[in-house]
């Protein structure tokens, strides 16, 4: 098992383990991406301690793309190679062009509901003790039952869909051979075609990407990069565990690995050390 | 401002029921959308948005036969019509998918409204004959993301609602042989649609009467209804959380009679090239929706009338009041960057 580090730009002062591979970059904003003196200072210091690099984008509008463009620009002049994940088509477009650049399948493309309360659908004594009596709008008193999901409704939940034969083929011809995933509470099922492996963050699960920023209460055009880094704790009581809105992003956190995920051709872990209870 | 003589915006109205097609067409609408959710599919993946982002037998067409009637009176009526299959499906779904695909396309639909890669895939394969729009579930948000795209046979775009008329202007110019679409009322969600992971389940409340299916059954005394999530208390949007010591709306105001409008902003779409208006609001009674269609075409008349360039936002806020009863708001507006102005 491969274990990679992903650390928050703005940090300059975090230790870093020697030769490890680090993730750095934004997924959620563009706003947040790092301005090019820092991507160099970070890649200077990463290269020099030996360290592999993982620069995560975000989806980004077209001028984002051209902030993208420019930091690939001053990483290839450091790392002769060096992983891109791609939260964007548009992105990923860019990447597939540049011989330095091996493009990732980021967590936004993956696309797989994460909902917190799927996992509660697959609950079946939970469930079975909120059997109730519900009205229909014609008037009749219906007996609501609990309904156990199919194995193949089961199958999508915990299945990304991005995995798909016809769709890893095609990413495969773009040297494509990596997709990143969530560790959804409703657990993953995953049956990777030859040439692909698959890596999953730890501890946070994205759920939604808002159109405003809740911790600036201003609209996303309007962002600073220092303006998201507090977290505030969303809390439901229909919702198993309490979401995170940090920026424009919701999280969960999920520290507990899927079952068997190792035969499922998961190699490598991020442990996202932005978030204090990794 | 694009009012060449015999420019004539498209509006996109949805659709539940082919009785709804013909009554949309009068009202002004020039296409028609629908869902679709057969029993056959409720069975196996449940009636949640497992089959286009509506859930519920309300905001979806449920037959078969309804389904090919839909395509039909759109033909009768000069109107063409779009299936939304616009979800992310497993593997194991998309041969089914592709099944009410070709029903579609042989019952005279035009087009389906797609955003997963896995699909345009299969119908790339296939080469239907129905037109394929790219849904706003593809979060496509710039043009490369669009280019990328296009090379699995996309005729037109509908633009994500989270950009501005400004970054899907420069898309448009970029991609001027496609056409493009942008919602104008009703639905404007707080999440990105694309990028959102939340589900849309079936709430039962609390001594509310509310639609559903039921069935009698030999062993229970009472008719019995089935469902997998029995805890479901609505979309993540609507919910209000605990943070602290406050309450979080995640603004959703999701009301049809003081819908998210775009109104004031027609002049700048139709300048834009975006000449396709999307209304949402699948489920929404009828009268609801020939209301809405009825809004934007009046609207669409204000602004081509008006003597001057520029937007003729005060006469749109007072037809908006005169629909709605009520006025519009900033919190309201769809793309509040181009449109709203306080006057």
């Amino acid at each position: 098992m491969d274990y990679a580090y992903w650390i928050d730009w703005q940090n300059t002062r975090c230790e870093i383990l020697p030769k490890a591979r680090i993730y750095l970059g934004e997924e959620c904003c563009e706003k947040r991406l790092p301005p090019p003196k820092k991507v160099m200072y970070w890649a200077n210091r990463l290269h020099d301690q030996g360290n592999t690099l993982t620069f995560i984008t975000p989806f980004v509008s077209d001028a984002g793309l051209i902030q993208v463009n420019n930091i690939l620009d001053a990483l290839s002049s450091i790392y002769d190679s060096y992983e891109v994940v791609c939260n964007d088509w548009g992105v990923f477009s860019l990447v597939i062009g540049r011989p330095s650049c091996i493009p990732l399948i980021g967590r936004l493309l993956s696309r797989q509901d994460t909902d917190p309360r799927l996992a509660q659908i697959l609950d079946r004594p939970f469930q079975e003790s909120l059997e109730r009596d519900v009205w229909h709008v014609d008037g009749t008193p219906v007996r609501l039952k609990y309904k156990p999901p199919s194995e193949e409704y089961k199958t999508h939940l915990r299945t990304p869909s991005i995995i798909n034969n016809r769709v890893l083929s095609y990413l495969s011809k773009t040297g494509s051979h990596r997709l990143e995933l969530n560790n959804p509470l409703q657990g993953l099922k995953l049956e990777l075609i030859d040439g692909w492996k698959a890596t999953i963050y730890i501890p946070d699960v994205i759920v939604s990407i808002k159109r405003h920023c809740s911790t600036c209460s201003i609209s996303l055009g309007s962002l600073t990069p220092n303006c998201c880094n507090l977290s505030a704790e969303w809390i439901h009581p229909s919702f198993p565990v309490p979401l995170h809105s940090c920026g424009n992003a919701l999280y969960y956190l999920n520290n507990v690995l899927p079952d068997g995920f190792e035969d499922m051709g998961i190699d490598r872990i991020v442990l996202n050390m932005r978030i204090s209870s990794t | 401002m694009n009012t060449r003589p015999g420019y004539k915006p498209v509006i996109a109205a949805p659709v539940d029921e082919p009785v709804e097609v013909s009554l949309l067409a009068k009202s002004g609408a020039g296409e028609v959308y629908c869902g679709f959710l057969p029993r056959q599919w409720r069975e196996r993946y449940s009636g949640y948005d497992s089959l286009s982002r509506r859930q519920g037998i309300s905001a979806n067409v449920t037959v078969l036969e309804n389904l090919r009637m839909v395509a039909l009176e759109a033909k009768k009526a000069g109107v063409s019509s779009a299936l939304a299959l616009n979800v992310r499906y497993s593997q194991e779904m998309l041969p089914e998918v592709l099944e009410y695909a070709e029903v579609w396309e042989q019952a005279g639909g035009q087009a389906l409204l797609v955003s997963d890669l896995g699909l345009l895939l299969a119908l790339q394969e296939k080469q239907p004959r129905l037109n394929r729009f790219l849904s706003l579930m593809a979060a496509a948000f710039n043009s490369r993301a669009v280019g990328f795209y296009r090379q699995f046979g996309i005729s037109r775009m509908v633009l994500p609602r989270s950009l501005t008329i400004e970054e899907m202007h420069y898309i448009v110019k970029l991609h001027e042989d496609i056409e493009f679409e942008a919602m104008v009322l009703n639905d404007k969600c707080p999440y990105i649609d694309g990028l959102c992971n939340f589900y849309h389940g079936m709430a039962f409340p609390e001594g509310i009467r509310i639609p559903f299916e039921y069935q009698r059954a030999a062993s229970e005394q009472k008719p019995v209804t089935y469902a997998h999530d029995l805890f479901y208390a609505g979309h993540a949007c609507q919910l209000k959380f605990r943070a602290g010591k406050e309450i979080i709306n995640p603004d959703w105001d999701n009301d049809f009679c003081r819908p998210h409008c775009a109104a004031c902003c027609l002049q700048k779409l139709a300048s834009a090239g975006i000449n396709h208006w999307k209304i949402g609001g699948r489920g929404l009674p009828t009268e609801v929706k020939i209301k809405a269609v009825k809004f934007i075409k009046d609207a669409w008349n204000l602004a081509v009338d008006s003597p001057e360039e520029g937007i003729p936002c005060q006469e749109i806020k007072d037809l908006y009041k005169d629909t709605y009863g009520r006025h519009c708001s900033c919190e309201l507006c769809y793309y509040p960057e181009d449109g709203m102005v306080e006057v």
